[in-house]
């Protein structure tokens, strides 16, 4: 077979209705029961990713247990979750590699199931252990990838040269990718990633086992990306660095959706009060001597230079007349931050509310 | 400062021997070179004003870096992607080198020997010998690795999402060796020529014979490469273990025919059909990795299967050229693979593999023994089984043979199908979980393993039964050898036999079919529902 033989144009098919079953086949990816393809207006205007009761079982064991969300275009969503929670599976599934056993997830208006060639011109995916071949530069590296893509001549050419600029591997392209380190190894599978220019980036675990160097670089790259319009469906264990680069965040918990929100309303979460560190040039002491004696605040510990205070609302004009009456105490007030939960203590909130429910999902 | 001196006394199991000895004054002498080094450097170094050097040379402009363009564009884009990556990889591996170097150090010393003693036959015998043991040994070997190191690399996922299907990949990574095997013919066909001036070598004949090592090579190589797909290195090994010896006895057993040994006449319509068969072996084994790889949307079970068909029917024509038996013997064994293939292929999302044949109304019958999965799997061996029973009928024609007219013929026969299907039978009853997963052909030919074990054991223990033997071969577990076995009776009635192994193909086609009953629904729901 000659170079010039392509793939079957699965995206041509025309798009089937399989009746459904009544149960989520237990094994099976062979029965995936399909629904009718609900045809979209405008595929410009639909959904970057379309999640409608995803099931995905092995064995009799549920991976994923009818999930259900939406991405919008151009948004950049962290997929949080504890080892084993379904998300690598999720993510397998929108990027073609699995299939469900009930359900739909949709990339930009596609099925996956129903049109798996369009749906993988449309994704770049990064696995959480991308491969390296031996005795292969990562200039051959990415030329494997362009060709294999079915990208010929000078526009081949062209795309590897601008992914490398892009990823910063001009100056390694000769260097053998066995030989790179890893944070050197991830800019090249998200160069591999790139080299489509696709409209949504999945991204597994991208900066699991990178130095914070690395870690910095690949987060630039990825807030470029997302400047760029590129919707970046991202999962990783560092809630912190997820609630810096993303608009909102999945949190996913035996297979099941828990949280969808932003990083902002985790943090403040479900508080009545606000807490608040103060530092002062004064004894700390006088801080405690004026927070007992005003309203609406309450005094927590004593810090170095300070002490934590307690007021009893979340809303901004109560804590700034809070701090107007610092002033005009005469406390010198150097200092006066929210204390906001750490995203980690959110999720491990949220977890225990579940927990405490008999796992019944809270929101 | 010291540092070398010092750790090269402390080094131990080092200058064994006394101040006196050689070693010791050696030793001393390059301390003091050591010194004297040491000595330059640090001077030099703690010169405020050193003596102006005179003027060097200008040094020689280094050659310009090749442009990242033309480093990309050393391979046309017209060539598949697996085999340019295959090639720079395979060029760039020690195993070529090395096998390379060899070969040509091994063809020189057979150059040497054939000029010292033009007239033996060892040197020719050890220039075969290293051909064959590098395109028939270590070509095929490389591959070993093919299919499955991109999945213990975690590169097939990568590989899939591009626009490379199963078939693409698996021919390029087999084209590739290929290629790295042509170059060690190219390598060789200098000595090819100088032999022939040498003398007592016959071009034609070599040049056959290297064309038929080739093949085989090609076969080996592309067996290598579909085997290479299981993970298990115990499954891999011990398949190409057995189909290599099988390929290499077929190849060895009819090349004697073919090339008129041992007081055979040579026999062209044998070649031509061996080098079918070889064709077909490559096509079959490059098919079977390429649908083992493939996500359960592609189809490539089809063309696996029409391939099947149409080299069945190729062959049908040596019927004409006087190869009545081997016809039926290769048909037999065409069809068999492609059979037990077809019977072990997991399931598809029926729902894309079945588009296009529910979209035609001609190919929707076609699609219930086309399309990939076990289910049509069973139907395309009772499609197959069929056809071998034409070719059978037409053996019998061309002959004058009035085979299949007995009873016995059509028990033997049918019994030879059930060989097939009877694992699944087993499978099903036993592992049905596994049904829809990637094991089946492991576990298949570990039932089947497991059957012909039990089977020469019970037959063993029957000989040896002299008045029970007939109830002992009851105990045989492979319906075909009870059936067989049974006949050698006289007290048997045959037509009994007949309804007993039609039964049993009744049995092993409908059970699994049951059993799996939904998943056979939705195919045929997938396959035969109109599209709204």
């Amino acid at each position: 077979m000659s170079d010039s033989d392509e793939m079957p144009v699965e995206a041509e098919t025309p798009v089937e209705e399989v009746e459904k079953g009544e149960t989520p086949v237990p094994d099976g990816l062979a029965t995936v029961e399909e629904k009718p393809e609900e045809k979209v207006a405008d595929p410009a205007d639909a959904p970057a990713i379309e999640v409608t009761d995803l099931w995905r079982s092995f064995n009799g064991l549920h991976a994923v247990q009818g999930i259900s969300f939406t991405v919008e275009r151009g948004q950049v969503v962290g997929f949080v979750g504890a080892n084993g929670a379904g998300k690598t599976t999720t993510m397998r599934i929108l990027a073609t590699l699995d299939y469900p056993t009930r359900g739909s997830a949709k990339i930009c208006g596609d099925d996956v199931v129903a049109y798996p060639a369009k749906v993988r011109q449309r994704i770049g995916w990064m696995p959480d252990h991308y491969g390296t071949y031996s005795n292969m530069t990562v200039l051959e590296y990415l030329d494997f990838f362009g060709r294999a893509l079915g990208f010929k001549g000078q526009d081949r050419i062209d795309r590897i040269l601008d992914v490398m600029e892009f990823t910063d591997l001009t100056s390694l392209s000769d260097r053998l990718i066995d030989k790179l380190s890893k944070g050197m190894g991830q800019r090249l599978c998200l160069g591999r990633a790139l080299l489509h220019d696709p409209d949504v980036l999945i991204l597994d675990e991208p900066a699991a086992g990178l130095d914070p160097k690395a870690r910095v670089e690949l987060k630039h790259l990825i807030r470029i990306l997302a400047e760029e319009g590129k919707t970046v469906f991202i999962s990783s264990h560092i809630l912190s660095e997820l609630g810096e680069m993303c608009d909102s965040l999945l949190f996913i918990n035996s297979g099941r959706i828990i949280h969808h929100g932003s990083a902002e309303s985790l943090r403040k979460g479900s508080a009545e009060n606000t807490v608040v560190n103060v530092q002062i040039m004064e004894d700390p002491d006088k801080l405690r001597e004026w927070a007992e004696l005003s309203p609406n605040v309450k005094y927590i510990d004593a810090t170095k230079q300070g002490g934590r205070i307690e007021i009893d609302s979340v809303e901004n004009d109560v804590i700034a007349s809070v701090l107007r009456r610092m002033i005009k105490s005469d406390l010198s007030v150097i200092d006066f931050h929210q204390e906001e939960r750490k995203l980690e203590d959110a999720f491990i909130e949220i977890l225990g509310e579940i927990e405490a429910s008999g796992g019944a999902i809270v929101n | 400062m010291d540092f070398p001196i010092r750790s090269a006394e402390h080094r131990p199991g080092r200058l064994q021997n006394g101040p006196g000895s050689p070693f010791y004054k050696l030793f001393k002498l390059f301390k003091l070179f050591k010194l004297f080094k040491l000595f330059k450097l640090e001077t030099s170094t703690l010169n405020p004003t050193p003596p102006e050097l005179p003027a060097k040379p200008a040094a020689p402009a280094l050659p310009a870096a090749v442009p990242l363009e033309q480093k990309l564009a050393d391979f046309p884009s017209r060539l598949s992607p697996v085999l340019v990556k295959e090639l720079r990889q395979g060029l760039r591996t020690n195993l070529f080198v090395i096998a390379f170097i060899l070969l040509q150090t091994f063809m020189i010393l057979c150059l040497l020997a054939g000029l010292a003693n033009p007239g033996s036959n060892d040197s020719n015998g050890f220039f075969w010998f290293f051909i064959a043991a590098t395109l028939l040994i270590i070509q095929p070997l490389r591959g070993f690795n093919a299919l499955s190191g991109e999945y213990q690399l975690n590169t097939m996922d990568l590989i899939q999402l591009t626009r490379l299907n199963g078939w693409r990949i698996t021919l390029g990574k087999w084209t590739a060796l290929n290629a790295q095997g042509l170059l060690f013919l190219v390598g060789v066909l200098p000595y090819l020529v100088i032999r022939y001036f040498i003398g007592n070598v016959n071009l034609v004949t070599d040049i056959a014979a290297l064309g038929c090592v080739g093949l085989a090579s090609g076969l080996l190589t592309a067996i290598t490469i579909g085997c290479s797909v299981f993970k298990s290195i115990i499954l891999r090994g011990i398949l190409l273990f057995v189909l290599a010896i099988l390929a290499v006895s077929a190849f060895a057993a009819v090349g004697n025919s073919v090339f008129g040994r041992y007081g055979r006449a040579p026999d062209a319509t044998l070649g031509i059909m061996l080098a079918v068969t070889a064709v077909y072996g490559i096509l079959f084994f490059l098919s079977f990795g390429a649908s083992r790889i493939a996500p359960l949307s592609e189809n490539q079970a089809t063309r696996k299967r029409l391939i099947a068909i149409g080299f069945a029917l190729l062959f049908q024509v040596f019927y004409f050229f006087d190869a009545e038996e081997a016809v039926i013997s290769i048909t037999g064994v065409i069809l068999g693979l492609a059979c037990i293939d077809a019977l072990t292929e997991p399931l598809p999302v029926f729902g894309r593999v079945c588009t296009p044949f529910r979209n035609n109304l001609l190919l929707r019958w076609p699609g219930v023994f086309l399309c990939p999965g076990w289910i049509s799997g069973i139907f395309f061996f009772i499609f197959c089984s069929a056809l071998w029973w034409g070719s059978a009928v037409v053996y019998g024609a061309v002959t004058g043979d009035a085979f299949l007219d007995q009873i016995e013929d059509v028990v033997v026969f049918a019994s030879m199908a059930n060989l097939i299907i009877f694992p699944l039978l087993i499978m099903h009853l036993f592992f049905a979980r596994y049904s829809s997963m990637n094991h089946t052909f492991g576990i298949y030919l570990f039932t089947q393993a497991a059957l012909f074990g039990i089977t020469l054991m019970v037959m063993a223990i029957a000989n040896a039964l002299r008045h029970w033997e007939e109830i002992a071969y009851l105990a045989v577990p492979i319906p075909s050898v009870f059936i067989a076995a049974g006949m050698d009776g006289n007290d048997v009635d045959e037509p009994v036999h007949l309804i007993i192994v039609v039964l049993i193909f009744a049995l092993c086609v409908s059970f699994p079919l049951l059993r799996q009953f939904r998943s056979v629904r939705a195919f045929f729901s997938a396959l035969v529902k109109s599209p709204d």
